[in-house]
């Protein structure tokens, strides 16, 4: 049959109601799909009964949604009381245990005839529940972490300048093209002075980068990606992770604990929906680490498998696999105030002709680095007090006081990779800890008491929002009071940011930052545009809440549109001054917003909150921090 | 191991497949709890809506779609292979809202009181000839919605909650050309009322 003939059999058959509807549905099979696409193509009459049925389904669909509009609501409401019946449901279960509920009325009958055979069997039960129960103790989330934290860390703790080699073989599926892809990743880490160098089979080189960027993204530790700190890294970011420990067999008969995590609440392309951590029952080490990632194309699955898992002495490394990646000496990064203290000081007695044999341990700045990557991976540079600082000693000192003993666990897991670093000293107490210490050293001293009066309860902000909600329709106090608090809220969280820039910026002296290596200079640069980037976008969120109230003749983009024109930052003078320039303009917003936006006390009712100035400085604020989150 | 993975496959049909073949200390209690509060997360809504769509009592509704997950619960504590967990949810569901109108008798109304759209559920049309046109549109909706058969309906339903042919397939407990020749019956009933 020639071409011509081919096109009119085809446009002489003409698919049935069904065939349209199940090639619309997509559930036409491939070759019936095409001839439906093709006819289409050349039918007029089809392709009308096509649109005649799309626009029934669509006003069945628009119906059907009227008529059911109540049910999220319902369901929302159904949450709560669907817990308490499977509660109940539960309760019901356990007092009925599973072996008698499935088997119960064909064991009733043969047992109660045979007083005998119950007796022995419920002694074998016994001994074989006994037996269950104590080999199937249920382990918890945050166990599973902290001891496979632990045995990570013994197995540093064990070697002197420990380096953690690792071969993972990585297995990437995705669910719309092309079968699976596979990659051999090859780690091998300084834990001692924070150097890093990675090898890949090279086909698939590119599948290994993807993953380490979305490790990053996910405030997983790319370096360490099969590591206990590092998955706690990420869990640290859920805000309502629900975790499910299961233990199994693997084909080479070791038992394994898998922790499975899923994010509840909504995620966005590029983040991690679901985890799981195996590690061996055994000795708790880790060997494999699956995500399951929200992508533009729909979910992406990554499989690391360890191959290979040592922990050997930097000697026994050959000298150049860290060649390109020299150890920075430690005087040239301390501070010269520093030396030049140290050198002010009268050498110890013995120190001409006592060498010691095994230098003490000093600290590097780019352990310092990693110290603060590690910290800013388990979000404590944000507000936490925890200090982070080289001492005249030479080590790293690691101190602060959190809130509670499960954030200073999470803090110690987060920063298992560097504590069996003989540089590095940990002192973490939680506030209870530090409050005993504080009692058990020195009187109490008495509670002083100051009155604080209260002569208004308005704030500035309150005629313009009283206005906007009562044109709404809303239940005015009530909304001011809400927006009002997510208005602080924003400001609160980017001057959280801004202040962990500024520290971070400080952290090191210039001469010091110079001094850095070009990889522990990129990982700093990388935490200050981080913050950057998390200040950006609260200004950003902030900005569309306030535009429509106080400045509705304004536009949102245009900050975006001028500041993509701005040179990015490439000098550390510049990037320290603008760093200073954006901490001077955010804590002036922030005043701003707080007189605005709080009770005031006195009867100030002036505000700036809605003058063009002040938005202007908003909008100026984005520009520097997106200068600065474009640095190099 | 149970596999209670989404995998890219069952994902992109937004199924979700539970292996009941486990061994049984794979099944805690309190794993299967954790388990089928996830999946009640993940699917009461559309079942609701569904049970909701059948019945039309809201509190009913609510109580036989809570049901249908704590049947699921029970199951899956028992070892029971669910394959598909949304079709089987969906099943229990459908059954019991079928049971539960047998037992009160409600099988004479063929359609229930929730597809009575009011005046007030509609959209505020812009001026009265628009709230006009809406409200024939309407009509003629109820009216199609009256010549469905109890099978075009339940079909119709199922696929509008974004169930495929062969879950609907497995729902109804009847084949996947009867669901395609059901919906395809369904479509054309509407489209005669709103085009004729």
């Amino acid at each position: 049959m020639n071409n011509r003939s081919k096109n009119w059999a085809r446009l002489s058959w003409h698919p049935s109601d069904e065939e349209l509807l199940a090639f619309l549905d997509g559930e036409s099979s491939a070759k019936q799909a095409s001839k439906t696409q093709k006819h289409l193509e050349g039918c007029w009459d089809c392709r009308a009964r096509r649109e005649r049925t799309e626009r029934s389904i669509s006003a069945f669909i628009n119906y059907r949604h009227t008529a059911l509009a109540d049910t999220t609501e319902a369901s929302s409401r159904a949450q709560g009381r669907f817990a308490d019946k499977l509660n109940r449901r539960a309760a019901e279960q356990t007092e009925q245990p599973q072996l008698f509920h499935r088997y119960g009325a064909q064991a009733r009958h043969f047992f109660l005839f045979r007083p005998a055979v119950l007796a022995t069997a419920v002694v074998l039960l016994a001994i074989g529940l006994g037996v269950r129960f104590s080999l199937d103790r249920q382990v918890s989330a945050s166990e599973l972490l902290r001891r496979a934290a632990q045995a990570e860390a013994d197995q540093l703790n064990h070697v002197s300048n420990p380096v953690v080699h690792r071969k993972f073989q990585v297995r990437r599926r995705s669910s719309v093209t092309v079968p699976e892809q596979v990659v051999n990743w090859e780690i091998w880490n300084d834990t001692k002075n924070s150097r890093v160098r990675q090898f890949f089979t090279d086909r698939n080189q590119s599948i290994a980068d993807e993953l380490a960027r979305v490790l990053q993204a996910n405030h997983m530790d790319a370096a360490r990606p099969l590591s206990a700190a590092s998955y706690q890294s990420w869990h640290n970011t859920l805000q309502h992770p629900r975790d499910e420990v299961t233990k199994s067999k693997l084909a080479d008969g070791n038992d394994v604990l898998t922790l499975r995590t899923i994010s509840a609440s909504t995620v966005n392309t590029g983040q991690i929906a679901e985890a799981a951590f195996v590690v061996r029952t055994s000795d708790w080490q880790p060997t494999e680490l699956r995500l399951n990632l929200a992508a533009e194309d729909g979910n992406r699955i990554y499989e690391l498998t360890a191959t290979l898992s040592e922990v050997v002495t930097l000697a026994q490394v050959e000298p150049a696999l860290f060649a390109s990646q020299p150890v920075v000496p430690p005087s040239p990064s301390r501070s010269p105030k520093e030396v030049a203290k140290k050198e002010t000081q009268p050498a110890p007695a013995l120190a001409s002709n006592a060498q010691p044999l095994n230098a003490p341990p000093v600290a590097s700045a780019d352990l310092e680095v990693e110290v603060l990557r590690l910290l800013n991976q388990a979000t404590a540079d944000l507000g936490e007090q925890i200090t982070v600082k080289r001492q005249s000693d030479g080590l790293l000192h690691i101190a602060g006081i959190v809130e509670t003993d499960k954030r200073k666990m999470e803090i110690l897991t987060a920063l298992s990779s560097i504590s069996g670093n003989p540089a590095v000293r940990i002192e973490l107490q939680t506030v209870a800890e530090a409050v005993a210490k504080q009692t058990s050293n020195k009187p109490t001293p008495t509670p002083s008491t100051r009155a604080v009066e209260i002569t208004s309860n308005t704030m500035a902000a309150e005629p313009e929002l009283r206005s906007y909600f009562a044109s709404k329709g809303k239940d005015t106090d009530e909304a001011i009071r809400e927006y009002a608090a997510r208005i602080v809220r924003l400001s609160n969280r980017a001057m959280d940011h801004l202040w962990a820039m500024k520290r971070l910026l400080n952290q090191f002296s210039p001469e010091e930052a110079r001094a850095l290596t070009p990889e522990a200079r990129s990982k700093w640069i990388g935490l200050i545009r981080s913050h950057c980037r998390s200040y950006q976008a609260e200004i950003e969120s902030m900005c569309r809440e306030l535009q429509p109230i106080f400045f509705p003749s304004q536009s949102l983009g245009q900050s975006l549109g001028m500041t993509s024109q701005v040179s990015p930052i490439t000098d550390a003078n510049e990037l320290t001054q603008t760093v200073n320039q954006l901490f001077e303009l955010g804590s002036s917003n922030d005043r701003v917003i707080r007189s605005a936006f709080t009770s005031s006390s006195g009867a100030v009712m002036t505000t700036v909150i809605k003058t063009p100035q002040f938005w202007q400085s908003l909008k100026n604020a984005e520009g520097l921090a997106s200068r600065i989150a474009r640095s190099q | 191991m149970a596999k209670f993975w989404l995998t890219p496959e069952s994902n992109e049909a937004g199924e979700l497949w539970l292996d009941g073949a486990q061994s049984l200390d794979m099944r805690s209690a309190s794993s299967m709890e954790q388990k089928t509060t996830e999946l009640f997360e993940l699917f009461y809504e559309p079942v609701y809506r569904y049970v909701r769509s059948l019945i039309g009592l809201q509190a009913e509704a609510e109580d036989l779609a809570q049901e249908a997950f704590l049947r699921l619960y029970t199951s899956l504590l028992d070892g029971q292979t669910i394959g598909n967990a949304r079709s089987w949810v969906f099943r229990v569901a459908h059954n019991l809202a079928i049971d539960h109108l047998r037992r009160a008798s409600h099988l004479k109304q063929a359609v229930p009181e929730v597809w009575h759209v009011s005046e007030e559920q509609l959209d505020a049309a812009p001026n009265a000839e628009q709230r006009l046109i809406e409200q024939e549109r309407h009509q003629r909706l109820r009216r199609a919605m009256m010549r469905l058969s109890p099978q075009e309906r339940y079909c119709l339903d199922l696929r509008a909650e974004g169930l495929s042919y062969r879950e609907i397939a497995e729902v109804l407990g009847v084949s996947v050309s009867s669901v395609n020749t059901f919906l395809s019956r369904g479509v054309k009933k509407i489209a005669g009322e709103l085009h004729e």
